[in-house]
């Protein structure tokens, strides 16, 4: 632009000026001013929009930087999803080989082995496909020999109304009593000694926690109560009377209604080994099922029918995927209570 | 003439801003729709993990409760069917009949989101039944899974057929067929992949 005015005014200077030669520059740097007006105010408006358009291109940039780094959290329980996965996988086998009934011990295990070792083809199958290697193994030597027992509320020809379900036990699981709620005495919190069912636990040194079980005779509702040595007992919970009622002493249930501290309560504040009792099964009609773990050998004596099983396993298990290395040592116990 | 060398400039210039301010238009147009639970952007992303999370739970839930397995074994062996006598042979305005189904319900149809729920089963996992079909999930459909292990001795849940175990069905003893085959060694059954589909309406 310089270069051309200035051409422009030489041509004008050299002429010395008539007013015909002066009109005509005089118009063309008149143009030239307002060309130059016209420049800047668009030059500003290009600026301008430009900057709007890198304002709208940053903040898509960032937007997707922060989708692209997001969504590690959904995955983050995986490895705990699998090992839940493999938990409950070799409980199942270990419960449903001990409901079967073998003839042995040395069958049980062997069932259970072969169990877990089918649980790995089977988890090593499903978590391919989402790019995790599982890996499940066991020992049948860290497998625990316990009796699977099963029983109804009878006391099976001991003479008496007592019965004993397991002797000298120092591990329980999986106690579940199932009574048909209207063969149940009718009494109270202080009555119940005298006239309601009861699952006795007693160690060696003669110390005693009863469950008494038994339909409330104001409410109407089925009652479980904690008693100790043989004193008034302390009632736990109750729930509304429905056929038949579930008292899983081990898991702290009454049938749909949570029971906390059922165990810890009664067999949980015992010491040492002891032995679990029914009594006065006249006042209950039903049946129970437990698994236990004997202080010695590798059966528990028993009134009611006690079969071979296996009471814990403990399983080796390992968890990969690209971004994860995950391994532990679990010893599996289906329904064991925490205390 | 060399006026027109200043217009030149200004034109291209001129031609510029318009391109942008075209670009920028289109630009703020697409922005500026608003956002639905069904368009990508940041709300979206959080809503799907949102909806992982509670299908994943809710797994949880109702298989340490016994809910899922009963659900799962709600089977009519007869006519093969999870509804009873009704065609199609699974659920497609909500869930099953019990405390899966409920909560199933609860959880999502109340809230208008979808749910599509199969079963994986069989030798190598590939085989699937449908326990709840509602259509064809979205694009943002999320899924959560979770196995359960049905023993031989496992009882169906379904109206009548309460003493029916699945090894009985499986060894001809009793009528009628499970639609899973007794694809495990031992005492187990088979176990049961439940994956559950998830997508707002």
């Amino acid at each position: 632009m310089a270069a051309i005015s200035s051409g422009s005014s030489d041509g004008d200077d050299s002429r010395g000026g008539g007013p015909r030669k002066r009109g005509s520059p005089s118009d063309d740097r008149r143009f030239r001013d307002a060309d130059r007006g016209q420049l800047l105010l668009v030059a500003g408006l290009v600026v301008a929009v430009s900057l709007v358009a890198l304002v709208v291109l940053l903040n898509a940039s960032i937007y997707s930087e922060n989708v692209a780094t997001r969504g590690i959290e959904a995955t983050d329980g995986e490895a705990l999803e699998v090992r839940a996965a493999a938990v409950e996988g070799t409980g199942a086998v270990i419960d449903g080989t001990n409901r079967n009934r073998l003839a042995d011990h040395d069958a049980a295990v062997t069932a259970v082995d072969d169990g877990i070792t089918d649980l790995d083809a089977s988890l090593a199958r499903t978590y391919a496909d989402r790019g995790g290697v599982t890996h499940v193994s066991t020992n049948t030597s860290s497998m625990e020999r316990g009796s699977y027992v099963t029983g109804n509320l009878t006391a099976n020809g001991t003479g008496g109304s007592n019965a004993t379900l397991a002797a000298d036990v120092s591990r329980t699981r999986g106690f579940v009593v199932e009574v048909d709620p209207d063969s149940l005495a009718l009494t109270d919190e202080s009555g119940a000694t005298g006239n309601a069912f009861r699952v006795e636990f007693a160690n060696d040194s003669a110390e005693t926690r009863a469950v008494y079980v038994y339909e409330d005779n104001v409410d109407g509702n089925i009652t479980v109560a904690v008693g100790e040595n043989g004193g008034d007992p302390t009632v736990v919970c109750s729930a509304s009377s429905v056929d038949p009622v579930a008292v899983d002493l081990t898991g702290g249930a009454l049938g749909n209604e949570r029971c906390p501290g059922l165990w810890a309560a009664s067999a949980g504040e015992l010491s040492g080994p002891y032995d679990v009792n029914i009594e006065r099964t006249g006042a209950a009609d039903g049946d129970a099922a437990l698994t236990v773990l004997p202080d010695s050998g590798d059966s528990a004596s028993s009134d009611h029918t006690a079969t071979p099983a296996v009471y814990d396993a403990r399983i080796e298990f390992s968890y990969r995927t690209a971004e994860l290395r995950f391994e532990t040592t679990v010893r599996v116990a289906p329904g064991e209570p925490d205390a | 003439m060399r006026v027109f060398d200043n217009r030149a400039q200004a034109h291209t210039l001129e031609a510029f801003a318009a391109a942008i301010l075209i670009l920028a238009g289109l630009t703020f147009a697409l922005q500026a729709t608003a956002v639905t639970p069904l368009s990508a952007s940041t709300s979206n992303q959080h809503l799907e993990n949102q909806q992982r999370a509670v299908a994943n739970d809710l797994l949880e839930t109702s298989a340490a409760n016994g809910d899922l397995q009963d659900a799962l074994l709600r089977w009519d062996p007869d006519k093969e069917t999870f509804t009873d006598s009704r065609s199609p042979s699974y659920f497609t305005g909500g869930g099953p009949p019990n405390s899966f189904g409920t909560a199933l319900n609860e959880s999502f149809g109340d809230r208008r989101i979808a749910f599509n729920v199969h079963i994986h089963h069989g030798p190598e996992n590939d085989a699937e039944t449908t326990l709840v079909s509602m259509g064809a999930p979205s694009d943002n459909a999320v899924t959560a899974t979770r196995t359960i292990v049905v023993t031989d001795d496992a009882n169906l849940t379904a109206p009548g057929y309460e003493n029916t175990t699945l090894a009985s069905l499986s060894d001809g003893t009793s009528d009628g067929e499970f639609y899973a085959v007794d694809a495990a060694t031992g005492a187990v059954y088979d176990r049961l992949e439940v994956r559950i589909v998830v997508w707002q309406l």
